[in-house]
């Protein structure tokens, strides 16, 4: 097992670190969460309704740009390193991704307790199940991060590529509007976008009521978020397995 | 055995359309590369830009997997046991691959994770490594206050972590003044002499590959020749004349059918290889004088060597 711990826990490390020592990243850390708070949570009577959506949103740009640390690595020659070394490629993903989600999840956290006031103003919410909540979503949105910069090299490609993906997966995930709202086409899209069940998932977790008729059960958006993180992290390990040009670029 | 090479052969897939022609493939950018490593020696890839020197370096570091051929390093397949080749092999890249933001140690400190060292193990080794490469008074400084050659030098340090039996560099030279190249072959001798490891560096300088004790000479893709530098040049036998005339071609026509005459025309010069080269540089003087407006000689050197083996002048 060493040889897979030793080397992950190398990487996780120094992803933290690197973020430390990135003082600019720290201001964006801590003060995007505290903007968000200030301006849309003072702007908005409604403020509940997008809460999930809020919460989706910052998780998911913190963990992707996270995993742009990917580029840097390969930039900078390190990535080489990496994949020269008898490290296992699980474990390099592993590592990168934990060290990644984890930047992420907690300054979702820290959106989540300035936007619930330590939880007062949402009785019902389980402030410990939507830390556990985001951080899967932050891993499953790290390796697909992870991916996308492992298969577009370029900071400028990488940024188009989220840009086209995971903004629309966003905007049909019930947190602009809702899945009853929809029309049935629509509903299907939303029905098969995993990022529905993350925003599902995070306005359970806060005790948000739901209209009747709501499509998903309880049970489902945990599982479809926890099978998500798994097989973008395994689709990630197994695409950096293969020895490719794309190891030179 | 540390390497055993078999016709490896790779293309890099882009292939090109010319008009409404078919779609074109480059040529290879290795193509039947056969040798052998059977001992711990100091092995320089000789060749030019262009010549495939880097395409087997990436796939000896099993970054790329040939095409064609296979290869072991050290009794371990390339492409079936890669993560056992990986163990065997320390590399040091053409481009710095150190962290910058980080210290020499804590660089020497990820690269020794990433082999499954860690703890009081670890620390011994890095400081041994940075013995050997006479960095201890700077494990503590950051990267990017070192000069190139104290870099390349970390990047050495780091790759004897975990005692690997055969380093490869790909151009380590590159951007070092000529006293860090100096003192960079002397660390990688050292380094074959009393590690006991197998150091193969690819480099496009003939001086470097001159002090190697095996050279393996590049050309399109192809091992034009090999073996030990003086040996290569001792076979070549006699001297080089080099004669620079307006009417090369002819002459070389008339030089060409001379015994054991070996003559090439480049451009303006002619170049020729025979066994007595001031005898030919007086016959020459009396009977084609008015053509020739230079005449030079010497012994046979690399140059001369990849020379014959290609029909290529040298051109790094």
């Amino acid at each position: 097992m060493n040889r897979y711990w030793i080397p992950a826990c190398m990487l996780f490390q120094r992803e933290l670190l690197r973020f430390w020592r990135e003082k600019s990243r720290v201001a964006g850390f801590a003060g995007t969460p505290v903007v968000f708070w200030l301006v849309v949570g003072s702007g908005y009577s409604d403020f509940a309704r997008f809460l999930p959506g809020a919460l989706v949103l910052t998780v998911m740009f913190s963990a992707i740009f996270s995993a742009m640390s990917l580029i840097e690595d390969r930039k900078e020659g390190f990535l080489l390193c990496v994949l020269a070394s008898p490290a296992p490629r699980l474990a390099i993903v592993l590592g990168k991704v934990a060290g990644g989600a984890l930047i992420a999840a907690s300054q979702t956290m820290v959106f989540l307790f300035l936007a619930t006031l330590g939880g007062t103003l949402y009785p019902n919410a389980q402030l410990g199940a939507l830390a556990g909540l985001l951080v899967l979503i932050a891993i499953a949105f790290t390796a697909a991060g992870f991916l996308i910069a492992w298969l577009i090299p370029s900071p400028q490609g990488f940024h188009a590529i989220i840009n086209l993906i995971f903004v629309p997966l966003w905007m049909i995930s019930g947190a602009i509007f809702s899945l009853q709202q929809s029309h049935a086409w629509m509903r299907w899209l939303m029905l098969v976008n995993p990022v529905t069940y993350a925003q599902d998932a995070i306005a359970r977790g806060l005790g948000l009521p739901f209209a009747d008729g709501h499509p998903i059960g309880p049970l489902i958006p945990i599982v479809v978020v926890s099978v998500s993180a798994i097989v973008t992290l395994v689709v990630a390990a197994m695409v950096i397995n293969r020895p490719s040009e794309r190891n030179l670029l | 055995m540390i390497v055993r090479a078999e016709s490896l052969g790779y293309r890099y897939p882009v292939p090109r359309r010319r008009g409404n022609g078919p779609l074109v493939f480059p040529k290879p950018a290795l193509n039947g590369v056969t040798f052998q490593v059977e001992e711990p020696r100091l092995i320089a890839l000789l060749g030019p830009n262009g010549s495939g020197k880097s395409t087997l370096f990436r796939i000896l570091t099993t970054l790329l997997s040939p095409q064609t051929g296979r290869a072991e390093v050290c009794g371990f397949d390339l492409q079936r046991d890669a993560l056992a080749v990986r163990r065997q092999i320390g590399v040091v890249f053409q481009e710095s691959s150190l962290d910058r933001k980080l210290t020499v140690r804590e660089n020497l400190t990820c690269a020794g994770n990433l082999y499954g060292l860690q703890g009081v193990a670890l620390v011994k080794r890095i400081d041994q490594a940075a013995q050997q490469m006479d960095l201890s008074s700077r494990l503590d400084h950051d990267v990017q206050t070192l000069s190139g050659g104290l870099r390349r030098r970390a990047e050495i340090a780091r790759t004897l972590l975990h005692q690997p039996r055969l380093l490869l560099l790909d151009e380590p030279s590159s951007g070092l003044d000529p006293l860090a190249r100096r003192e960079l072959w002397h660390y990688l001798r050292r380094l074959q002499v009393t590690e006991g490891v197998a150091v193969l560096a690819s480099t496009h300088f003939l001086d470097e590959a001159a002090q190697c004790d095996w050279l393996l000479i590049m050309h399109e893709g192809r091992l034009a020749a090999q073996g030990a530098p003086d040996p290569l040049c001792e076979d070549l036998g006699g001297e080089v004349v080099e004669i620079v005339s307006d009417r090369a071609a002819e002459l070389g026509s008339v030089l060409a059918p001379r015994a054991g005459f070996h003559v090439a025309v480049v451009d303006d010069v002619v170049r020729v290889e025979c066994p007595n080269a001031p005898a030919l540089i007086g016959n020459l003087s009396a009977s084609h004088g008015e053509w020739i407006q230079e005449m030079r000689m010497h012994r046979p050197s690399l140059a001369d060597v990849y020379f014959h083996a290609t029909g290529d002048l040298f051109r790094p």
